[in-house]
This record gives C-alpha cells, structure tokens and sequence, in this order.
C-alpha cells in the first residue's frame, strides 16, 4: 500500500528533489557570501589584528596612535571602536570580542577585572572637564550664568563618565563659598538631552543648539569653542585606564600597544590631541 | 501513512518561509529569555523612566499617525490621480526619507529647523523653538514615517476602479460621499496597512529623534531612546524596556490587522 502511493506520487518526488537541489544550491550561495565576507577582512595568517574598545573621547587621538603603532609593528593591524566607557563595558559583559579596553573612568575597569588581565591595567592619559559654549547669542560669561533660567545645557547621560564626571563637579562647585546654594541643581534643571557619549555633546554645542555642554578639554581640540574652565581639579582625577582583555588571543600585542601609548611617542601623541600627562589620582 | 507527506507536501516557498521565521523569531525569543531571567525585569517594567518613556512613546506616535493620516490621504488620493512626469518626481521625492538614514534625516531637519538652521530666525521671531521639545520627537516621526503610509494609500486608491466612483456620482452622490462611501471603503486594507507600517517606523524612530530632539526623561526620551540610554548603565533594564516595546508594538500591530480584516467585508459587499 505504502510502496503504491508512493510510487503513484513520483511525479511530486520528482518535484521535491527539484526542491531539495534548490534549497541545496540557495544554502550553498548563502554559506559561500557568508564566507566571502568573512575572508574579506581577513590578513596573512601571520597578521594580528588587535581590536581596541576606547572612550569616545579619545577618537582623533588613538586612531592617530593605532597609525603609528602599526607603522613600528609591521603586520599588527588596529582595529578602533569607540564608543561612551560605560557602553563598551557593557558590550564586554555581553562578550563582545575585544583585545584591549580603554575607559574614560577607572570605575568601569573596576567593575569588570575579571575580564582584563590585572597586570596590565595602565593609566595612559588624564583630562579635565570643561564647559563648552555654543556661538549662540545667549551671553555665558560665567558658571554662574549656568544657572540662569533658558540655558540650553546638554551633558552625558550619568553613566557615562562624561556625565558622571560632570555631575560631581556641579555638587563640587554647589559646597564652595562662591557659588550660590542649590546650584547643581539649578544647572540640571537647564539640561535639556542627556547624551550617549562626551562627542554626542560637544557635537550638540557645535550646531549652535545647546548654549553649554560639559565636554573634557580635549574635546575642544580645532573646535574653536568658547570654554569655561571649571575650578578645583585635581590632576589625575580624571584617567584613562587601559588593560588588555583575558579572553584576548593577542595578549602580548596589547601589551606592547598600551606600553606603546605611555611611551614618549605615545604621550607625544596623546598630548598633541590635548590629552594631559597619566597621573596617580591624588586623594 | 506516507512519512514522506511533510517535506513532500511543503513547497519550496514554504521551507524558506521557515526559515525565515526562525530568522526573525530566534533573536525575539531570545531577548525574552534574558529579560525574563533578568532579575530587575519587574523593577524596569514599573519604573518611573519605563512608564514615562512608554507613554511619551505612545503619545508622540499617536499624534504623529493623526496628522500621517490626516495629511496622507488627500496626498495619496491626489497622487493616485495624476500620472506625468510632474507626479513621478512627487513620487519619488515622497519617498527619499525611506532611503535616508535616520541620523541624516535628524541633520537634515537641524539644518532646516535648528536654531543655526535655514527657518532658525524666522521660527526664533515667532517664538517657536524645536530643537530638545516633543513638537521634535513628533515632527521627526513623521518625517520618517510618513512615506510608509502614502505610499500604502496610493496604491489602494489607485486599485478603486474609477467607473465606480463615476457611476455614484451619475447617480447624483456628491464627490465627498462617494469618495467616503466607494474609495475610502475599498481602499481601507491598504489604508491601515499603510498605517501599520507607518505606526511601526514611527514607534521605533531613534536616529532623527536623538539628532533633532535630544534625549531626556519625560520630554524626549521615546521607548528606543530609553532603550539606548539604559544601556550606558544596565543591560537588564534595557532589556526589560525591549520587550515592552516589541509587546506594545505586538498588540498595537495585530489590532490593526484586525481592523485591516474586518473592513474587507463591507468593501466585499460592494461588488
């Protein structure tokens, strides 16, 4: 019976092997473009790639330092992927494939030593905050006028050392003699976006429509921004932190890499994008 | 029983069909899982930033869908008339914020709506502001929005057969009433089609809107932006905030399939 039918239904099994060689042949196209793309990027087997997660801030600066760095180390490739700290250490926590990771605040290095190898963590560079003033006609002469009713402020969403680092200082300025009682709070009052990383900030001071925005001073590099300097920083208070990762198979490249950014071609670099010499933060 | 029923049954269309599925379905499941095993996912589902988020979300697209509607129907009626190299250029304009990346389409209207932008004096001397406002978070959804609808719309107007409408108003119906009662009716699956769609890139718009509108709580801040902003700090609470959306979208979605199934019955009854 089974044998009879089935025989009586060639004509559909001619039809569904026709199927399966189609299926087969769209399976093989699909592997075949998946491969492709994957070679594309592909080195000499020799070749290391070393994929470097860093601060938004540090965009201009490493991307000329991962340059020079390959200059010297033929066959290293750096690959640069910058976004706010907080974000790529949650992309590291997700597990995302990293060599080296440099944060904008030790804080988020802290929270995921169990992912970088401990002897490696660096401090490559520091920084200071400064707030960035739009050529609006708004006049800010002052951190005081901050705090004037209609101040367009943007800032970094908190998590984000940008925004972290701006909000401490804000309670800071709020303790000192010289500045009017409840100021933090009147300044965040006037925030009108919080931004995803220090660039989204800057970049929302540049097209004129905040009127300040808290960047690092290193930001302002060929801007051609007003700034406000921002008192009471300690050196070092704000460090960039490296540490090459655990799971990293090019271990040695990425230490070689952070040792190459507290050279003195490193610092030379580092320094000519604004960035500040790597201190012990002092307590 | 033939055990070869199944493979043998299903068309090559369908194998590929789900495939595709799982494709679609896999990545969904999956962010289900983690956010229901994610121990803050009932902390995120009620707290203060989830709920403001999801309203403003809410809100925004509503009114967005009111004026894509209320403006897109008599630019689709109008385009689904014209035929000429004038309209072929209207088409095709109407369709360039479907090809621009969500970010540019933000620039752009910074550029045309900012403060330093092109009506920036003539919008500042009337007191008007966009820039970091909910008008913003509006004007950027329908930007990006709109073309899904229009171009639903025009193609359903297009299908009403013409001697239809002719017929109702030899019979002495006004233009309005036929156009209410015969294209409107006909129209109506592609109509909320088009207005799924519209809905769905408006809900889940957040290129444009962070470039244009900024992003803070209660003001801004729509679902995919608290979704990216949760992310700075707390995986499972932007997970949690995740699927929310793709719940809310889910519901919204199949009531207007619902709406979209139901209306084709009284346009049946016409023929």
């Amino acid at each position: 019976m089974n044998s009879t039918r089935y025989y009586n239904d060639h004509r559909i099994v001619t039809i569904h092997t026709r199927h399966i060689r189609y299926l087969l042949m769209l399976a093989v196209s699909a592997l075949a473009a998946i491969t492709a793309a994957a070679c594309a990027s592909d080195r000499p087997d020799d070749a290391v790639t070393l994929r470097v997660f860093a601060a938004s801030s540090l965009t201009e600066a490493l991307t000329e330092a991962a340059e020079a760095f390959e200059a010297e180390n033929g066959g290293v490739m750096v690959e640069t992927h910058f976004a706010g700290s907080s974000r790529l250490r949650a992309q590291l926590e997700e597990g995302a494939e990293a060599d080296i990771f440099i944060s904008a605040d030790p804080r988020h290095v802290d929270e995921i030593t169990h992912l970088l190898t401990e002897s490696s963590i660096t401090t490559v560079a520091t920084n200071e905050m400064v707030v960035a003033l739009s050529e609006s006609d708004r006049p800010i002469q002052s951190l005081e006028d901050l705090a004037e009713p209609d101040v367009k402020i943007v800032i970094a969403l908190p998590d984000v050392p940008a925004g972290h680092y701006a909000r401490a200082l804000l309670a800071d300025m709020t303790r000192q003699q010289n500045f009017p009682a409840n100021f933090d709070n009147a300044v965040l009052d006037n925030v009108v976006s919080e931004e995803i990383n220090v660039r989204a900030v800057l970049a929302k001071v540049q097209f004129g429509e905040a009127d300040a925005g808290f960047v690092y001073q290193s930001d302002l590099r060929d801007t051609g921004l007003r700034s406000l300097t921002i008192p009471n920083q300690s050196p070092g208070d704000i460090a960039y932190v490296g540490a090459a990762l655990r799971s990293s198979p090019h271990r040695d490249t990425a230490q070689a890499f952070l040792d190459f950014l507290i050279s003195d071609e490193g610092q030379r670099i580092l320094a000519s994008h604004g960035f500040l010499v790597p201190v012990e933060a002092t307590p | 029983m033939n055990r070869r029923a199944f493979p043998v049954g299903l068309p090559p269309g369908g194998i590929i069909t789900l495939v595709y599925i799982a494709f679609i379905a896999l990545p969904l499941i999956a962010l289900f899982i983690r956010a229901v095993s994610s121990y803050s996912l009932w902390d995120s589902l009620t707290s203060d930033i989830t709920l403001t988020a999801l309203r403003l979300s809410l809100i925004t697209s509503l009114i967005s869908m009111i004026i894509v509607v209320g403006a897109g129907i008599p630019i689709a009626r109008y385009l689904s008339r014209r035929s000429g190299p004038f309209s072929r250029v209207i088409d095709v304009l109407i369709d360039v914020p479907l090809v621009l990346p969500p970010v540019v389409a933000g620039l752009a209207m910074l550029m045309a709506f900012g403060r330093m932008g092109i009506l920036g004096d003539a919008l500042d001397a009337a007191g008007i502001r966009l820039p970091f406002t909910t008008t913003a978070v509006i004007l950027a959804q329908i930007f990006v929005s709109a073309p899904f609808f229009i171009r639903a719309a025009k193609l359903g107007f297009q299908a009403v057969p013409r001697e239809l409408e002719e017929i109702s108003q030899t019979l002495g119906i006004s233009p309005w009433r036929t156009f209410w009662r015969i294209a409107v009716p006909l129209a109506w699956p592609s109509i909320v089609g088009g207005l799924a769609l519209s809905w769905a890139r408006a809900i889940s718009e957040f290129g444009a809107t962070i470039m244009f509108a900024g992003n803070l709580t209660g003001r801004t801040q729509t679902m995919p932006l608290a979704i990216l902003s949760a992310m700075e700090s707390d995986v499972g609470a932007a997970l949690a905030l995740a699927v929310i959306l793709v719940a809310a979208s889910l519901i919204v979605l199949f009531v207007l399939a619902l709406a979209a199934a139901r209306a084709t019955v009284p346009a049946g009854r016409l023929e």
